[in-house]
This record gives structure tokens, sequence and C-alpha cells, in this order.
């Protein structure tokens, strides 16, 4: 399963740390209100790995694999009078198969699950301070509100991104709040992680500004992200409800080819609708969004895979096709049912991420899932290069 | 007369005519009433305001405790935790149930942006106002703008009688509100409007909600007025749809407080994902 991994780096720990430490000293000493949410989710998962040379193991080809995790998620967070410190982690328990593994009878991979695997993420840990009624000051790991695209945003180079991980972790480092007015705020961000985790020079560290304005009924942004000899890239976003629809676009620009190391513009742009109702018995909403990336160019991604990961740098958008196209449908009957449909499109090598899910939400607290996930193409385009072309996937999660 | 003299007269004769006026007050605004008990002499305006402060004050922080009944399936609820300050929007917090803890909401002018922090998104999505709020007979726009008065233009349209649950049969005076404006969420508004057991209050005890086309689609009563928040105000809305039948949401505020003021950031977007 594709769970991103993280890596710490010295300045990046000792970031995680202070918040770690805010929690323990400041948090759970001087907090007035401690709020826990989260849940335990029970995954069972198979999938068939593919019968070509995306699959490395050449005994590994046109079998079927099972697995299952159990998941616990939970998000801490505690208030106090000017301040509050949040946890946001996830503990994933995998058994590892230990000695030989078989293809069956009916080619279905086996072996013996003799240990359980224990991972931790951590998606934000972060410590706030209210230094005023207009500031607020945030040190740790954290994700701020951005973006107004649909499928990803292609002007966020600030948070780490994986185009399969299903948490948006934070990133690390500082967050300067400005509350200009009612509906004006400004966010200037600092991020550490190639910092910390490179040869610790400043030039690493990777700045960025993030102007918000609602303009009723414009909802509009801008945004700066910088790191030397890297990232110079300048945004536009923005949404606006025109009739039954709702209109996202995105638009930038990254100045800085850092393959050839020279300045070059190349443009980076989304826009999509959607259309949705949100009625007493149902719910229907429908989306669509095309996404074109400039940059597939100089930053071909650097670890297109079945594990693809970036958590580990500040490394923003990396998609490798130049033309995407994404769609959504999505219908539930409220708290009883529901059934959703997406389809990422990468035109630019032709490849397809598709997925299908049901569910079932009838019960108070649990919740029934169960996925067809499709990845189709060639094996060196984006999503044909991972090793499993369809995966089924049944959760069964509670919340608390 | 001395100066001394002077004072003591002054206040003698403040003190009369303030007795004077004191007693006289309510029957001259009992004179002024119609049947319903609802005073005369406000503007059709005037009282869409009263109604909208008999609701709610103009900034305050509630417990909103929220059950949708529909026919053939299990009643849902939710618990939310709302702070509206007036000019600067609506924030509100889900607490019950487990799977929807923690999800934010933020209303300011005629939109709304929800965010789920189990989503592990760090985007917030955009609502319309117009539609259900989490699958209730309540709208959105219901739920996070209280408010009328801003969007619609009022007019009185007589009295009539309601047989209300509660209070029985009263006379209530006709409010009918039109929308002033293009975003305003429903077409038409009538408010019944009655003067209370003594007369001279403003206490809407029904609203019935009709669409732009002018359906007459759902209708809110409200129960169990006491003294709270600096007001005589309703504890339970009973929303109802005229559209599916026998589905009723019923908000009961558990906890309404007035305050003067509240944190700005509770109102930024900025805010909404932290």
């Amino acid at each position: 399963m594709n769970a991103p991994r993280c890596r710490c780096g010295k300045l990046r720990m000792w970031l995680v740390c202070t918040g770690i430490v805010g929690v323990l000293s400041t948090g759970i000493v001087g907090a007035q209100d401690y709020q826990l949410f989260g849940s335990v989710e029970l995954r069972s998962e198979t999938a068939h790995r593919k019968d070509s040379t995306a699959v490395t193991d050449p005994a590994d080809r046109n079998t079927w694999h099972t697995g299952s995790e159990l998941h616990l998620a939970a998000t801490h967070r505690f208030a106090f009078e000017s301040g509050e410190l949040v946890l946001d982690h996830e503990i994933i328990a995998e058994p590892t198969v230990s000695g030989s593994a078989g293809t069956g009878s009916a080619g279905i991979g086996s072996g013996d699950a003799t240990e359980v695997a224990l991972t931790h993420q951590l998606y934000q840990a972060y410590l706030s301070l209210f230094a005023g009624p207009s500031f607020t000051a945030t040190l740790g790991r954290r994700r701020i509100n951005w973006g107004k695209a649909f499928a990803f945003s292609v002007t966020d180079a600030l948070h780490p991104q994986s185009p399969d991980s299903e948490v948006e972790p934070g990133f690390d480092g500082a967050v300067a709040t400005f509350l200009l007015g009612p509906n004006l705020s400004l966010e200037l961000a600092g991020a550490v992680q190639e910092a910390s985790s490179g040869d610790g020079a400043i030039d690493d560290v990777r700045g960025a500004a993030y102007v918000s304005a609602f303009l009723a009924p414009l909802d509009v942004a801008l945004s700066y992200v910088f790191q030397h000899q890297v990232i110079n890239r300048p945004g536009l976003l923005m949404s606006v409800p025109v009739g039954p629809l709702l209109f996202a676009g995105e638009a930038g620009v990254e100045i800085f080819n850092s393959r050839e190391d020279r300045t070059e513009l190349q443009p980076l742009a989304s826009i999509g609708a959607e259309y949705s109702i949100y009625g007493i018995l149902s719910e229907v909403t429908a989306r669509g969004e095309y996404l074109y990336n400039g940059l597939a160019a100089s930053y071909p991604a650097s670890g297109v895979s079945g594990q693809v990961v970036t958590n580990d740098f500040a490394g923003g958008f990396e998609r490798p096709g130049e033309h995407y196209f994404y769609g959504q449908l999505s219908y539930q009957m409220v708290d009883s049912w529901y059934t959703s449909h997406a389809l990422l499109y990468n035109a630019s090598d032709r490849s397809a991420y598709i997925e299908h899910r049901i569910g079932l939400v009838a019960l108070p607290g649990i919740d029934l899932d169960v996925a067809g996930i499709w990845n189709s193409g060639g094996t060196d385009s984006e999503f044909g290069a991972v090793p499993d072309d369809l995966t089924i996937r049944i959760a069964v999660k509670g919340s608390f | 007369m001395n100066v001394k003299t002077v004072r003591a007269n002054a206040r003698q004769i403040a003190l009369l005519l303030g007795v004077i006026v004191t007693t006289t007050y309510p029957i001259s605004v009992a004179a002024q009433s119609d049947p319903s008990g609802v005073p005369t002499s406000l503007s059709a305006e005037r009282l869409l305001d009263l109604s909208d402060e008999t609701l709610f004050p103009e900034s305050f922080v509630a417990t909103y405790r929220m059950e949708t009944v529909r026919p053939g399936r299990r009643t849902t609820g939710i618990v939310l935790e709302s702070s509206h300050l007036e000019g600067s929007g609506t924030y509100m917090e889900v607490s019950e149930p487990a799977r929807s803890r923690g999800m934010r909401f933020l209303q300011k002018e005629d939109d709304l942006w929800m965010y789920n922090p189990r989503s592990g998104s760090r985007r917030a999505l955009r609502l319309a106002p117009r539609d259900s709020f989490q699958g209730s007979v309540f709208s959105n726009n219901d739920v996070s703008d209280p408010d009328f008065v801003d969007d619609y233009d009022a007019v009185r349209a007589g009295n009539r009688e309601l047989d209300h649950p509660e209070m029985g049969v009263v006379t209530i005076t006709i409010l009918e509100a039109e929308a002033a404006r293009d975003e305003a969420p429903y077409g038409r508004l009538v408010i019944w409007l009655w003067g209370g057991p003594d007369g001279g209050d403003v206490l809407p005890l029904r609203i019935d909600y009709y669409s732009k086309s002018g359906l007459a689609f759902k209708r809110m009563t409200m129960f169990e007025f006491s003294q709270r928040a600096g007001g005589y105000r309703p504890a339970l809305l009973r929303m109802e749809s005229l559209e599916e039948e026998g589905v009723v949401t019923t908000v009961r505020i558990e906890d309404l407080e007035a305050r003067e003021t509240l944190p700005a950031r509770l109102f930024n977007q900025a805010e909404l994902t932290r």
C-alpha cells in the first residue's frame, strides 16, 4: 500500500521535536481544552501484479497478492488562551511476510505472517501562538489552506506532495499569519525540509507567501514560492460560482529552470468546474478539470513507481505529464450509502488512474468502503509504471 | 429658592415624569398593537429586524443539537458549536457524531466553506448556500447566516389565526418578505409574528419558505420560548420539508450566549484548515 514514509534530518527533527516538546510542556500543562478525534481502520487488499517489466521480479509477474493493514489515525488538539498545539498522526500496523513467497496453485502469493511492522506517520505537529488579534505564529510541521484546483494544485511548491498519497502532510518550518481584514490574510512560510536533509545550507530553505482575499463572490489568492537556484514561482488562484457551477482555476509560472540552471518561463495552469446538489435525501457531485504542466520537461518526477513519495522534501509539484484531465462523479444517499468514480488521465503518456468506490455509512460510527483501483498505461508511463494494474480494497472504519 | 431647593424640585419632577412614563408606556404600546399584540407603530422592516433578533442575538456563541427524521431511515444527529460575529461571518465546528467530529464550516456573506480534517486535504471545499446542511432540512444559509433583514424587503400582510402546538390558537401578524437581491437564498418568506402573552413583543412562531419559482417547500416552527441571552427566544426550531413527506429536522439550541466580540481569526479562511 502506498503510504508516505518519512525521513528526518537534523533541522527538521529539531522543529518536529519543538512541536512535541511544546505539546508536552505548554500544551498539556496549560491546555484549557483538549480535543481528540480519529479512526481505527482495517484494510484488506488484493492486487494483481502486471505481466510486464513494471514488475521487477519476473516471478512476481501476473500474480495476485493480498495484504492487510490496521490504521490508527488520531488528531490531538490542545487549546489554551493564547494558542494551540496540534498533533495529527497515524500508526499503521502491517503483517510482514517471512519465508519464501510462492505463487500458489491459483497464482496467489502466500507466506507466513510472523511479524507486524509498525509505521508511524506524522502529518502535522505544530505549536501556534496567537500573538495578537491579527497575528499568529506557527512552528513545526503543518499544512496551510492552499489551492483551489480539484485534482492537485499546480501553484503549490511548498507542501510535500505525492501523486497517490491519501494524506497531504505538512511542511516542516514556520508560518506567520497576518489577518489584514475580515476577508484578507497573508501567510509567510519558511520550509526547511531540504535544508535539513541536505547539507544544511540556508539556500535550501524554501520561502512562500500566500495572500488570500474574498471579494464576494470571487475567492482569490496570490502565491509566491522561492528557493535559491531551484524555485521561483508566482501564482494566481481563484474560484467563483456562476449559476449552478463553481469554477476554480490556478495559473502560475516557474521562472527558473533548475535542470539547465537558467531563467525560463514555464507556465502552469488548471481550470475546472464543479456541479453539486446537496439535498435532504441525496447528494450529487460532478467535477471536471484540465491541468497543464509546463514543467514536464524540466522537472521529471524523481521516482515514479508504486511507492512515489515526495514528503521527504518540500518538493512540491512534480508531475511527469504535460496535460492532465480529471473527472469525478459521486452520489450519496445521505447517511446510507455512497458511490464515487474518479479518473486522472495523463494525456501526455496516455496513462490513467481510475478509482471506483462504493460504501456504506448507515451504521452509527462505522463505515464500510470497497474500492477498485485501476492503473493503466505503458511501462514507462506515470500510472502504467505502477506494478499493480488492479487493486481491490475493502476497509472497515470506526470513528472516535 | 436656593440651589438645593431647585435641585430637589427638579428630582421630584423627574421622578413624577418617570412614574407617568413607566405606568403609561405599556398601555400606549398595547393601544398601538393589532389583535396579534405586535406593535403597529413599527415598520415592516423593523419587524423583520426584531424577528431576526428574537431568534438570535447580533453576535453569539451557541451549541446546536440537530436531528433529522426521514421515514424508513434511521434518525441522524449532529452537534455543532457555532460562533457568529455580525459583519464577519459564522464559524461552526462539529462535535458529534464521531464520524464528523472536527469538521468545520466558515460562512462569509453568501458563501460557505467546509473543511474536514479527516480528509487529509489542505483545501477547504466551497459549498452553495442554498444546499442542504449535512442532509438536514436546514440549508447551509439557514444554519450559518440567521439574519433575513439584509436580503429581503418586508411588508405587513394582515392578521391570521395560527394553531401553534405549544401556544394554542393565537392571532398573529403576517409579515411577507420578498428577496431583495438575486443572491438571497429564498424567493419569499412568510413570517408569522406574535406579540406574546402580554402583547408588545415580536415573536416569530413560524416561517414559511418559498423557492424563487413560488413553491412553498419548507416550514419552520419555533418552540420553548424563554428568557435567554438577553431576550425572549425559542430554544427549539422544527423545520419540516413540504417536498419530502415526513422529513423533519429539529434544532435544539442547547447553549446560547450573546457576545460583544469574538476572535477575528475564527472568521478567516487562513485559519479554517489549521
